[in-house]
């Protein structure tokens, strides 16, 4: 299989990692590709490089053939079915029915995505965990 | 069967012989759903189920995958009514990348295409 594989830029990672390792007992590891962070057993964030239309699935999904950095989380309802998770930045993957993917550049809010990342943990983390997250951020 | 599935023939020579049921049927999507979930997490760096160990799970993985999303038809060649009902499985069941990518990775390294019997 050839493929071109781009790396996450680093700076991209730094700050993902910044809210992911903050979150209860997560842990980070590669991914197939990209990055992914990880409580217990299910990845609650995941940010790879579209680049030369791969991976294909993705390139698809944010109708995108790339170089685009983009991140995929879990929502709930009903904030997964806002209106706004089918617009750019946000894209729907059809893979996972609660996924949620966006691309990350220059005019991301940080912020936003930091909060949605600690919702997609509580989504998956046990319920003592979550917890946690529940009276840190509140 | 019909339209969106296997002939009526077909559907109707396999429905017995594997319990079909329409009632189970939003269970059985649920269920499936939930083991292609769990295959594409068990997916980390490595190139196998197990990092760099090839397993059966690798094999039985990329001939599933192979179920859910066709290879055309130059590398798996399939009579076209039963193309079609796997294909029409897509719309209700996308297999993850890690999983696609994890079969390309299988053919391309043990498994042989076209796959022909």
């Amino acid at each position: 299989v050839s493929v071109e594989r781009a790396p996450v830029p680093e700076e991209i990672v730094s700050r993902l990692r910044l809210t992911c390792l903050d979150l209860p007992e997560a842990r980070e590891e590669a991914a197939w590709t990209g990055t992914r962070w990880l409580v217990r057993k299910k990845t609650f964030a995941h940010v790879l490089m579209i680049a030369g239309g791969w991976p294909p699935a993705y390139a698809k999904a944010a109708a995108s053939d790339g170089p685009l950095c983009v991140l995929t989380f879990r929502s709930a309802r009903p904030a997964l079915d806002a209106p706004r998770f089918r617009r750019p930045p946000f894209f729907r993957p059809p893979w996972f029915p609660d996924i949620v993917g966006t691309s990350l550049g220059g005019d991301t809010d940080w912020y936003e995505v930091a909060s949605l990342l600690t919702r997609s943990y509580c989504l998956l983390a046990p319920k003592k965990l979550a917890a946690l997250v529940d009276l840190e951020h509140e | 069967v019909g339209e969106r599935g296997f002939p009526p023939m077909v559907g109707q020579h396999l429905a017995p012989r594997y319990g079909f049921s329409s009632d189970r049927l939003p269970v059985a999507r649920t269920r499936v759903g939930e083991g292609i979930a769990l295959l594409a997490e068990a997916l980390g760096p490595g190139p196998y189920y197990f990092g760099d160990r090839l397993t059966a799970l690798d094999v039985y993985s990329a001939a599933a995958v192979n179920i859910l999303d066709p290879l055309p038809d130059e590398q798996c060649p399939i009579m076209p009514p039963i193309r079609h009902a796997f294909e029409s499985m897509k719309s209700q069941l996308a297999v993850p990348p890690a999983l696609v990518e994890h079969r390309a990775r299988m053919y391309e390294r043990h498994l042989e295409l076209p796959i022909v019997t």
